[in-house]
């Protein structure tokens, strides 16, 4: 795929939860381009819908209304295609490392040699090859999150989506791993979209942030992140961070996203 | 009530940096994390060579304490025995009803003997292992069905209910008409164990749902694939928790059906010795049914243990 195509396409896409006592509408005529190769970040309160846009792009849900398009055509179900790295790591405590990165490729019979030789290159490469035959009870917090990308990219998608991936971690692993995971998909040459609520995480990986309104949520607004040096280098999230436009960037988002806070108290 | 499965101590601390390469110009990160857990992994004495005075102090004092507890517990049965039969001796309690030890050991010996207590205790051994292994594999195929088909979970859930609240020995008689004196022993077993069998392994199944199961999804797996990718080995904890409830209730149901209806097995002696009024033969029996059900529970732990340290799983 061709950088700067669009690769997925949200067409006034809507989404509602039915249960018996009530239905939930979570987002709302969504539209939104994510260009082939982009990291696009996403931010919004809590619970508005963030991460139902990410199930509707990996089609675990459709959409009651409009339309999700990959590549141009129509998503109908999970396609090898897209990746989805949750929240939770999820790591199988009964396999060991690697064949825990290999378990994708295992669900979608992808070839087991090539698979398990793809995963033992990208551990070693990304500082886990030594790991390969430990059980994930024996990882930090940060390197199972490592792991659970790896597993992620062993399936060998061109489309990552990433649910707040670095949640449920400590601060510094947080920020060090924001430069790990960054690097990890400008390398593969992937495209992404990240979930998070946390604005400064967004403004220092993705190259575009879209900030989502309260629930039936929308895109309210994206902004371009240009932080880039004069050379057109992409720096890593950690420069970016120590960029004085950051902070302008940061206040901006900040105000937009209180905005839809205080709409609704 | 259990004791806890010792979940792979000794795995869970071999953590080393050993074939971790420190030429990494990509990522400096990288070793800095790592160093931080072989440091986390390596505490207390582990690879010193000498433990240090205070610690051995700690250790021998930890070995005393246990071995005072075991002492006492053999002291208490001693004492428990030598009471019992000195108030049997000197005629303070009637001897007819209580028996004695003395007695126990002699009617022990003439059973053991004529191979007639063996021959019982095989009988009810084999019931249980048997109604074990029956509510097991059929609670588990049913837990799986249900969390397989969500319609005939929700369609079966009021016969659940009503089965797991109905008192299972009030169905004795219809098994002993159904399945006669021999097998209604094993329609009795397996009506008192499965029921709550399928209830544990199906909330342990739900569990799981919530959690590990939407990574496969997201992969696009089949539920085949769940099944024996997750479910199953997941589940390993919650298996090992109905045999363990499994084999109580199993024994229970065994005995009830011995005294409903057999011709064999601990049971019916239990209850031809209360008959015949002779309780050396009630008591050396149901001496037999204890030391049994602890083997039981023995080899129940001993399984968990092995299949605990092949199938870990952290909550």
């Amino acid at each position: 795929m061709e950088m700067g195509t669009p690769q997925i396409e949200l067409i006034d896409a809507s989404l509602s939860y039915f249960t018996p006592k009530q239905e939930t509408e979570a987002i709302r005529d969504v539209r939104l381009t994510v260009r082939a190769g982009e990291f696009v970040g996403i931010v919004g309160p809590s619970g508005c819908g963030k991460s139902t846009l990410l199930s509707l792009i990996s089609g675990m849900l459709k959409p009651t209304q409009g339309k999700v398009l990959i590549d141009g055509r129509e998503v109908l179900g999970t396609s090898p295609q897209v990746g989805y790295m949750l929240q939770h790591d999820h790591l199988f405590e009964w396999r060991d490392v690697l064949s825990n990165v290999t378990v994708g490729a295992e669900i979608r019979r992808m070839d087991r040699n090539r698979a398990r030789r793809s995963a033992m290159e990208l551990l070693e490469r990304y500082g886990l090859g030594g790991f390969a035959a430990h059980s994930p009870s024996q990882l930090s917090g940060g390197m199972r999150q490592r792991v659970a990308l790896i597993r992620t990219l062993v399936a060998e998608p061109d489309i990552l989506l990433l649910d707040e991936p670095f949640s449920a971690l400590d601060f510094q692993t947080r920020l060090t791993l924001a430069d790990e995971v960054h690097r990890i998909i400008r390398e593969q040459g992937k495209t992404a979209v990240l979930v998070t609520h946390d604005i400064q995480e967004a403004i220092a990986m993705a190259d575009r942030v879209m900030v989502m309104s309260r629930r039936p949520s929308t895109i309210s607004k994206v902004y371009e992140i240009r932080l880039g040096d004069e050379a057109g280098e992409d720096p890593t999230p950690w420069r970016k961070r120590e960029s004085p436009r950051f902070q302008a960037y940061f206040n901006d988002i900040w105000r937009e996203l209180e905005a839809h806070v205080a709409k609704t108290g | 009530m259990w004791p806890r499965p010792d979940r792979g101590r000794s795995a869970k601390r071999r953590n080393s940096l050993t074939g971790q390469s420190s030429s990494q110009p990509l990522w400096e990160a990288v070793p800095r994390t790592t160093a931080r857990i072989a440091e986390a992994s390596a505490p207390g004495t582990e690879g010193s060579p000498l433990p240090s005075p205070l610690y051995r102090r700690y250790l021998k004092r930890k070995r005393r304490a246990r071995l005072l507890v075991t002492a006492s517990q053999l002291a208490l049965l001693a004492l428990l025995l030598a009471l019992w039969e000195m108030v049997a001796r000197l005629g303070w309690v009637d001897s007819m009803l209580t028996s004695s030890p003395s007695k126990l050991a002699g009617s022990f010996r003439t059973l053991a003997a004529e191979g007639t207590l063996w021959k019982h205790t095989w009988t009810t051994g084999l019931e249980t292992i048997a109604g074990i292994a029956v509510s097991m594999i059929a609670g588990m195929a049913i837990a799986v069905l249900f969390w397989w088909w969500t319609y005939s979970a929700k369609v079966l859930e009021p016969y659940i209910v009503v089965l797991n609240a109905l008192p299972k020995v009030a169905l004795g008689p219809i098994f002993y008409i159904w399945l006669g004196d021999r097998y209604s022993v094993y329609g009795m077993a397996v009506a008192i164990s499965l029921i709550v069998t399928i209830m544990m392994i199906e909330s342990g199944f739900k569990e799981l749902a919530k959690t590990k199961l939407k990574l496969m999804e997201s992969f696009g797996a089949t539920k085949l694939q769940m099944l024996r990718m997750v479910m199953l080995p997941a589940s390993v904890p919650t298996l090992i928790a109905a045999l363990k409830v499994n084999v109580g209730l199993t024994l229970v149901g065994v005995i009830m059906g011995e005294f409903l209806s057999s011709k064999a097995g601990l049971g019916y002696l239990i209850i031809y010795g209360g008959q015949v009024f002779q309780m050396d033969l009630v008591m050396v029996s149901v001496c037999m049914l204890a030391l049994m059900s602890v083997v039981l529970y023995g080899l129940v732990n001993l399984l968990a243990k092995l299949l605990t340290r092949k199938y870990p799983v952290d909550r």
